[in-house]
């Protein structure tokens, strides 16, 4: 990637983030949260209230689904979806 | 049925508001919303499904409760941008749990080995055992794992161990420099074992440690099951197998049939017996099949 499209790309991201009102120190703190969870089940096991803050929400729920298998497994839930996800699961 | 689910699955890689897939008003009639969604204080989402791999969705949804405010463009435009790192993370979890995988199942297949393994960084500390080194350690006087770092007790040897696993792991270019090297150890009343440290292959990451392999050599670390396990290879009866593992542990012929209370003759009869079945015709040569064979030290 030449420099110039570079500098286009982050000049984009820039205008989009600004146009959305969009906290950079935040946005930058939850992608590092984010990526941090791919090695550290604590972090991980938090990070569905991390996603939730983020959207000034209070519930969230990150899940992935194996076409193969049919199996459905959550990756981070809050509270509030763990208290109902073995339910949920089964039924839905 | 989870009507969002549903009807996301249409928009695969896009992120959406839950009016976008399904009207406030139809979602509070279904018993879905009924059921699940207002016992758990979620009304308002929004989320979005993304392929993270061929045949693997994930979904993502972020929930307010009914009497906070709806989520807005804006929100949605906010995760369109989070969704390629959600990915990404996603396909790194995936990454790493499969390597994390393979590690477990690795030990697993060390575990079952006699000798005892156990990778270690610089200073000694260990990032990995299998069973028969946790053993060794933990009755072992001579050496110790003392704060996570394996510990000889004479500070001589000590310093001769940090040495060697610090050369072993020393991979300036891209190999290790040392060839490995045996440190024999006293374990008091005149017994001794052997301590092998050698390089494990050179890792192409600059950012992981280098590592070492130590492995320790004690015949008495044979696990229990080692008799049961060679009994069973050659079919020997218990008599025989007694035999063999006094001749295994040192003892003349003699000297196990006095121990055993059985005649020399009897000793004699049953050693034939022995060699019948493994295929040997000599005492040495029993002796050397035995702790050669590496499938002999699997239990």
């Amino acid at each position: 990637m030449r420099l110039s499209e570079v500098s286009l790309r982050r000049s984009r991201y820039k205008s989009l983030s600004t146009s959305l009102n969009i906290d950079p120190h935040q946005f930058s703190a939850l992608l590092r949260d984010l990526y941090a969870a791919t090695s550290d089940v604590t972090i991980r096991a938090a990070l569905a209230d991390r996603l939730a803050a983020n959207f000034a929400a209070r519930s969230c729920m990150l899940q992935v689904r194996d076409l193969h298998s049919s199996k459905v497994s959550a990756v981070s839930a809050t509270k509030n979806v763990l208290a109902k996800w073995q339910a949920y699961a089964q039924h839905y | 049925m989870d009507e969002w689910y549903i009807r996301a699955q249409h928009r695969v890689g896009e992120a959406v508001l839950g009016e976008d897939l399904v009207s406030e008003k139809l979602l509070m009639q279904t018993e879905w919303y009924n059921d699940y969604l207002r016992p758990s204080e979620i009304h308002h989402v929004v989320g979005a499904e993304f392929e993270v791999e061929p045949g693997l969705i994930a979904a993502v949804a972020i929930h307010r409760p009914a009497d906070a405010a709806a989520f807005e463009a804006k929100d949605r435009a906010k995760l369109a941008l989070l969704l390629p790192h959600l990915t990404q993370a996603l396909r790194l979890m995936r990454r790493m749990e499969a390597n994390e995988r393979g590690l477990r199942g690795g030990f697993h297949a060390l575990a079952s080995l006699s000798v005892g393994v156990l990778v270690v960084s610089a200073g000694n500390r260990v990032r990995s055992l299998n069973e028969a080194a946790e053993r060794f350690a933990k009755t072992a006087s001579a050496m110790r794992i003392h704060n996570g770092r394996l510990e000889l007790n004479d500070p001589t040897l000590d310093e001769r161990l940090r040495a060697a696993v610090r050369l072993a792991s020393l991979a300036p270019f891209g190999h290790s420099l040392s060839a490995g090297e045996t440190i024999v150890v006293p374990a008091g009343q005149g017994q001794t074992f052997a301590l092998r440290v050698g390089p494990l292959p050179p890792d192409p990451s600059a950012v992981v440690e280098p590592l070492a392999a130590i492995f320790i050599g004690v015949p008495a670390m044979a696990p229990r099951s080692w008799s049961e396990h060679i009994r069973a290879v050659y079919n020997l009866s218990p008599a025989e197998t007694r035999l063999l593992f006094a001749l295994l542990n040192g003892r003349r012929l003699a000297e196990y049939a006095s121990d055993a209370g059985v005649s020399i003759h009897t000793a004699q009869t049953q050693l034939k017996s022995v060699f019948a079945k493994t295929g040997c015709r000599r005492q040495s040569d029993l002796i050397r099949r035995m702790f050669a064979d590496p499938m002999l030290r699997l239990a």
